[in-house]
């Protein structure tokens, strides 16, 4: 069976003169639907162009990506914003939430755009903000802040929820609250979620690791069992 | 900047940046350029003049004399110190006439040394009946090259006193320094305003003095005219000027009185010639009926004359008959004489023949006696003479015994006694002859006495012969008489015969001469006839001399009389030494050129402080950008100064480059096209100098260069202050607010989601907020400027000649147009079917003066008061109350109210000259925008003047005509001798819709203007704007927002912005406006002081235009924004 997503021969080379620097130098691994994925590799080794590429912020140079049978790899311009708000959830490592707004109204900035959305509200409770929903960004804390994040990604019911370093700002134990929901949501609703991380220490809660180092898939695992946040210490 | 990375990271910076550097440059440029630009203009006028009066060598100062001025004066000047030329001058106002068009004129004459005429068209006047019209006679088509104009004067003044020619030819036209404008003034000769002048040759001018004298002081040319230094200047040289004006004027005075007495003189003398004349001919006319009466005399006499001559000729002729008669008879008698004397003469004859018989016997008697005598006297002869001797020897001898005294008494002579002694002896001698003789006596006495017998018989027969003889000769002698008278008579007879022929001759040529005098005498009656006819006409002629030359005398007398009392009441004449504040043209000039000033204090300073504002924002924001960096340096030990110095910098170059730019466009471009609009009116400045005026390009520049420049230090400032760690850390985000609308629930709830964004992000941005709002306020502002300006001179146009003056012609009449004529012509237009309505006015120009302010106008009078309004609408602009002319006082309109400060109720001065001035209220203030009008009914103009106006001109509503037929119209009532001039109110529309032709240069410039300020500061904030929430973009752009949507997002605070600025800039549009149309509208306008909606539309429409154009690069800069960005970590 097929893949969920599936990267085949993925590269991404960047043309600076004469000097051609490979970020992201044949990419392969397949992810199944509803698994959790972390992809860890040092810094500079090119997962976050593989993100950038998987959640058509970035065009690969080659190779074929897809997502949902869909080859996402050829979609340009309108189609691939097209792509990013129906398709994509994304959660960052600074939150990225608009200053001026609510949380609430951070969801729903969101949802206006989404063609299937969830009610912002219910998806705010669910992360746990229920009584926070119209304070802004300034008056929330990071975790909260990152779980308002994570409330706009989900409000757009997307097939892929994609983070970037979701705990790099936050403190440990936010951290592990935020990767816990996180998780749950992953295995409640069979959200596909793919976390990128440096912290390999995480490695063990994820349905599937892809390590990858130099712009290539080093090593990818497949955890038949993996642990709960809650078991995992860093 | 000391430090080489530094240094190198200051020009990357720039590169990178450039963008941000030229939009600061330009925001520079722009407010430096309006700034030094709009001042300029002022001095820019000013120079630009300048150059004009040095080039044409305008006068300083120029003096006229209450009585004129002299060749002595100019002389008497250009001694003065710090004189350097001095030109004489003539000038009077005159009427000129083409035959087809009629124009008041000054006639000066040719000026050489100052205020040369720039020649536009043909050539000076070279010779006498030539002369330089103004260019303006010929621009308003009242003259042509080539055209003979004929000159007179307006007054009684004989024209022969003023010009030695009457006609010119105009051989060329050009302008003089003396009028810059238009405008020529008012004049007393004709409608009252000058049409142009006409120099002609100085030799042309009849008049002994001239009318003034233009003096250039020395120099005066190298300094700029209407600069405090220039009046002061020419101030002192006034003063030195008029220390001689009491001696030359007291010279003057002496001069005309002397002339003036001369001429007295001659007008006296004249007259008493005229006098002396009537009375030469009145003498005439008396000898010649005196000569007449000799002449009848004369012809009495000859007719006496004749008839003595007629009588004498009738008594001659009788005594020609007459004589005839006697003649004839004597011829009778002669006849009868001559047989008479022939019969004698046959008797005679026969005497005589008895006679010589008789004679011839005696004659042989005698013979023989003679015979018998001789024998005798042989003997007795001695004895005799003997006897005798003897006796008397002794008869003395005795007597000597007597006494002397006896024998003187004897007549005995005393003899000697030898002459006795003699005596004795010859007595003794006789007495012995004797005795020889003793014997013989006897027989001797015998023979004697028969002798003597014989003797005694011969004699007696000789006695009878003798007597016979006598009377035979006294016969004859008798018939000889006889026969001599005869003779006589006859030749008598033929010459009396002769004589008759003679006098008969002589009696018919006298006849003839008779009947010659006759006809004479009819002829010299005849003669006489005619010489008293001619002397009743010379009667007649000497009478109506009398009668023309009687009054002319006595006007002549009391002229001289009049000429004596002015001589006598003759002031002393004065000076006006007048400098270039008393020439019209110069000093509106100048006063137009401080309004611009004026305009350029406060206008150009909205750029700058927008210019002010955008590089305060920019430096800040890029500071803030670089925060990181300036931590960096600051914990690498870089020293604060170094490291400001590059904003510093940053700031002065792209400031000091902009100021440059600034500097040259706005000192070069602006003033040209201000100066240049102005030429609308200032016709004659011939070019536009633009130098770069250093006090305002040091002032400008500065004032922008600190400006970027401290905004850059104070953005620094609180950076540098920090500590590096801090600097380091990221800002904290500025937190989100509520904001008042959400206490606001029943309109915050109706606010989409978008709009709730787009409001709580304005309010977060107040800087950015209210810099827009006044950036794109500006925008719109000078857009309404640029557009209501031309409103504003449209208005002119358009309500002047739309709304309230709406009669379609005007017709002019001439001022010497009688009666008749005019009812005629009136006749004839009511008739015309063109012409639906008409009505008389009474129109002229006059002086207004309220307050010591004097402005000049127009006074019109209408017919029918009444019905005015169909042809000049009367309302007030600011209440809207339709004024009428019932009731007292007059009517003026709005800006001359203004100028004169008055109001309704106000008094007024109506001057048409010195000596013509009354005084009224002002009732009502009319709106109008061209010209001052003073609007009169005629029953309050009749109490004012004491005499009902005059009718001179016709208004009239026409069907609407095109062009071509209004020339028609116009030819056709001209062709008369009644219509001076058609003047038609679409033709003076159009001329103000020509006006406004060059009004579109600083529409333009202001549109301009308008777009770079609006694309600099929407650009400007926008970038800032777009760098400032770059990750928020960036973000969206992840969430799957489109590019559209993003700029959406964006653009919708950029809408609501302009909109809120556009609204701003309608304010402050309107109040800039209003301020512009004020300051810079001349006398004699009232631009509107409305701005149409049409140009609210066009301008709001170009405001949102160049918004929507920045918007639209806008766009591609969002575009470009990177999804990465959102990934970083904040800054």
């Amino acid at each position: 069976m097929a893949g969920f997503v599936v990267l085949k021969g993925v590269k991404k080379i960047y043309k600076m003169g004469e000097v051609t620097i490979p970020a992201v130098d044949g990419v392969d691994f397949e992810i199944q639907k509803g698994e959790f994925v972390v992809i860890v590799g040092p810094s500079g080794a090119g997962k976050t162009t593989v993100l950038n590429i998987l959640g058509g912020m970035d065009t690969c140079t080659e190779g074929m990506v897809l997502v949902d049978k869909e080859d996402i790899s050829s979609y340009r311009g309108k189609r691939l914003t097209a792509y990013r708000r129906d398709e994509i959830g994304f959660v960052f490592q600074f939150y990225n939430l608009v200053q001026n707004l609510t949380a609430l109204e951070n969801v729903e900035l969101a949802l206006q755009i989404c063609r299937d959305p969830l009610d912002a509200g219910d998806v705010l409770r669910e992360v746990g903000l229920g009584g926070r929903m119209d304070n802004f960004p300034a008056q929330l804390s990071g975790g909260e802040q990152q779980r308002v994040a994570i409330a706009r990604a989900l409000a757009k019911n997307p097939k892929l929820l994609l983070c970037d370093e979701p705990t790099g700002a936050l403190d440990y134990n936010t951290g592990k609250a935020i990767l816990k929901l996180l998780q749950d949501t992953c295995r409640e609703k069979g959200m596909t979620v793919i976390v990128i991380t440096h912290n390999s220490a995480i490695a063990p809660m994820a349905d599937r690791v892809i390590q990858i180092k130099n712009g290539r898939v080093s090593k990818m695992t497949q955890n038949e069992c993996p642990e709960s946040v809650e078991n995992i210490e860093w | 900047m000391g430090k080489k990375a530094l240094r190198k990271e200051f020009y990357m910076e720039i590169r990178k940046t450039r963008n941000r550097f030229l939009s600061l440059l330009v925001i520079t440029a722009l407010g430096v350029a309006f700034f030094s630009g709009v001042r300029a203009s002022n001095p820019d006028m000013v120079l630009s003049a300048d150059a004009f009066y040095d080039e044409t060598n305008l006068m300083d100062i120029r003096v006229l004399g209450t009585l004129g001025v002299t060749d002595e004066d100019v002389e008497a000047i250009s001694r003065v110190e710090g004189v350097a030329d001095v030109m004489p001058v003539q000038s009077v106002d005159m009427l000129g006439d083409t035959g087809e068009h009629q124009m008041a004129l000054q006639v000066m004459s040719m000026p050489e040394l100052m205020n040369r005429i720039s020649v536009r068209e043909g050539r000076a006047p070279q010779k006498a009946g030539e002369c330089l019209a103004d260019a303006r006679l010929l621009d308003s088509g009242l003259l042509e090259i080539g055209d003979i104009l004929t000159l007179r004067t307006d007054s009684e003044e004989d024209v022969e006193d003023v010009l030695h020619e009457t006609e010119y030819v105009v051989v060329g036209a050009g302008v003089s320094p003396l009028f810059l404008s238009r405008d020529r003034g008012t004049t007393k000769v004709g409608t009252g305003s000058l049409d142009g002048f006409l120099m002609v040759p100085m030799e042309s001018f009849a008049m002994d003095y001239y009318t003034q004298i233009c003096i250039t002081a020395q120099g005066a040319r190298e300094m700029t005219s209407y600069t405090e230094a220039y009046d002061e200047f020419v101030d002192a040289l006034v003063e030195r000027i008029e220390t001689l004006e009491e001696g030359q004027c007291k010279l003057r005075y002496a001069q005309v009185q002397e002339e003036g007495y001369e001429k007295i003189a001659e007008g006296e003398a004249e007259v008493a010639d005229g006098e002396q004349k009537l009375l030469d001919a009145k003498l005439l006319l008396e000898e010649g009926q005196q000569e007449l009466k000799d002449a009848e005399e004369k012809l009495k006499d000859a007719q006496e004359e004749l008839a003595d001559g007629e009588a004498t000729l009738k008594e001659k002729e009788q005594g020609l008959l007459d004589a005839r008669a006697e003649i004839d008879d004597g011829w009778k008698e002669l006849t009868e004489a001559k047989e008479k004397l022939v019969l004698g003469t046959i008797k005679i004859e026969k005497g005589y023949a008895a006679y010589n018989e008789g004679l011839a016997e005696f004659k042989e008697s005698q013979t023989q006696l003679a015979a018998a005598r001789a024998e005798y006297e042989k003997t007795g002869g001695t004895y005799d003479r003997l006897k005798k001797a003897e006796a008397e020897l002794t008869y003395i001898l005795e007597a000597q015994k007597y006494t002397d005294d006896e024998l003187a008494a004897l007549g005995i002579p005393r003899l000697t006694l030898d002459e006795i002694q003699a005596r004795e002896q010859e007595l003794a001698y006789v007495k012995t002859q004797l005795a020889q003789f003793s014997g013989m006596e006897a027989e001797l006495a015998a023979a004697r006495a028969e002798l003597e017998k014989n003797e005694a018989l011969l004699a007696e027969g000789e006695q009878k012969l003798q007597e016979g003889k006598a009377l035979l000769d006294k016969y004859n002698a008798e018939i000889e008489r006889g026969g001599s008278a005869a003779i006589y008579a006859e030749r008598d007879l033929m010459e009396a015969e002769e004589e008759w022929k003679d006098g008969r001759q002589k009696l018919s040529e006298a006849r003839e001469e008779l009947e010659d005098g006759k006809r004479k005498l009819s002829e010299a009656q005849e003669e006489l006839r005619d010489a008293k006819e001619e002397l009743k006409d010379g009667q007649r002629e000497y009478e109506e001399a009398v009668a023309e030359n009687e009054p002319k005398l006595k006007d002549a007398r009391e002229k001289i009389a009049d000429a004596k009392q002015e001589l006598q009441d003759l002031e002393e004449p004065e000076w006006y030494v007048l400098d270039r504040q008393y020439l019209q043209t110069y000093v509106e000039y100048g006063q137009d050129a401080e309004r611009i000033g004026a305009i350029g204090q406060w206008f150009p300073a909205i750029f700058f402080l927008v210019a002010a504002l955008v590089c305060l924002t920019t430096m800040t924001r890029m500071v803030e950008e670089e925060r990181t960096q300036i931590g960096t340096l600051k914990a690498l030990g870089y020293s604060a100064s170094s490291i400001a110095a590059k904003y510093i910098f940053y700031a002065l170059l792209s400031s000091l480059l902009g100021s440059l730019l600034g500097l040259l466009a706005g000192q070069r471009l602006l003033p040209v096209v201000i100066v240049n609009a102005y030429r609308i009116l200032y016709v004659n400045i011939p070019a536009v100098l633009t130098p770069l005026h250093f006090t305002y390009s040091v002032t400008s520049a500065a004032v922008a260069v600190l400006c970027t420049t401290l905004a850059a230090v104070a953005a620094c400032y609180k950076e540098l202050l920090s500590v590096p760690a801090a600097l380091m850390r990221p800002v904290a985000p500025r937190a989100g607010k509520r904001v008042f609308l959400e206490r606001l629930p029943f309109l915050w709830r109706r606010l989409n989601f978008s709009y709730k964004a787009t409001v709580r992000n304005l309010m977060r941005y107040k800087k950015r907020f209210f810099m827009t709002v006044f950036g794109i306020g500006g925008c719109m502002a000078l857009l309404l400027v640029g557009f209501g300006i031309k409103d504003s001179i449209l208005y002119i146009g358009v309500v002047q000649f739309g709304e309230i003056r709406t009669y379609d012609a005007s017709f002019s009449v001439e001022e010497e147009a009688g009666e008749e004529e005019k009812d005629a012509f009136y006749k004839a237009l009511s008739q015309d079917e063109r012409i639906l309505a008409s009505m008389w006015v009474r129109e002229g120009s006059l002086d207004v003066e309220a307050g010591g302010v004097t402005r000049s106008g127009y006074i019109l009078a209408p017919s029918r008061p009444e019905e005015l309004g169909d042809y000049i609408h009367l309302k007030n602009r600011i209440s809207r109350e339709e004024l009428s002319l019932s009731g007292e006082g007059v009517v003026i309109t709005e800006k001359l109210a203004k100028l004169l400060d008055v109001q309704e109720g106000d008094r007024i001065l109506l001057k048409e000259d010195e000596t013509r001035q009354v005084e009224t209220v002002v009732s009502g203030i009319a709106e109008n925008y061209f010209l001052h009008y003073v609007y009169v009914s005629p029953e309050v103009y009749e109490t004012l003047y004491g005499e009902a106006p005059v009718w001179n001109a016709v208004y009239t509503d026409m069907v609407p005509l095109e062009e071509q037929q209004e020339e028609a119209l116009r030819m056709e009532y001209l062709e008369g001798d009644t219509v001076s001039e058609v003047t038609f109110v679409s033709g003076m529309a159009q001329r103000v819709a020509d006006m406004l032709g060059s009004m579109d240069t600083i529409i333009y410039v202001l549109v301009i203007a308008a777009g770079l300020l609006a694309f600099v500061v929407l650009y400007n904030l926008n970038n800032i704007n777009v760098s400032e929430r770059r990750r928020e973009l960036a973000t969206l752009k992840v969430l799957g927002f489109f590019d559209g949507e993003v700029s959406a997002y964006v653009n919708r605070e950029n809408v609501i912005l302009t909109f809120l600025g556009a609204f701003a800039g309608v304010f402050l549009g309107r109040l800039l406006h209003r301020f512009i149309i004020v300051t810079a509208e001349i006398d004699i306008l009232m631009f509107g002081r409305d701005i149409a909606l049409k140009s609210y539309v066009y301008s709001v429409f170009l405001t949102f235009l160049f918004s929507a154009v920045v918007n639209g690069v806008m766009f591609f800069r969002l575009k470009k924004i990177d999804m990465v960005e959102s990934m970083k970590s904040v800054e």
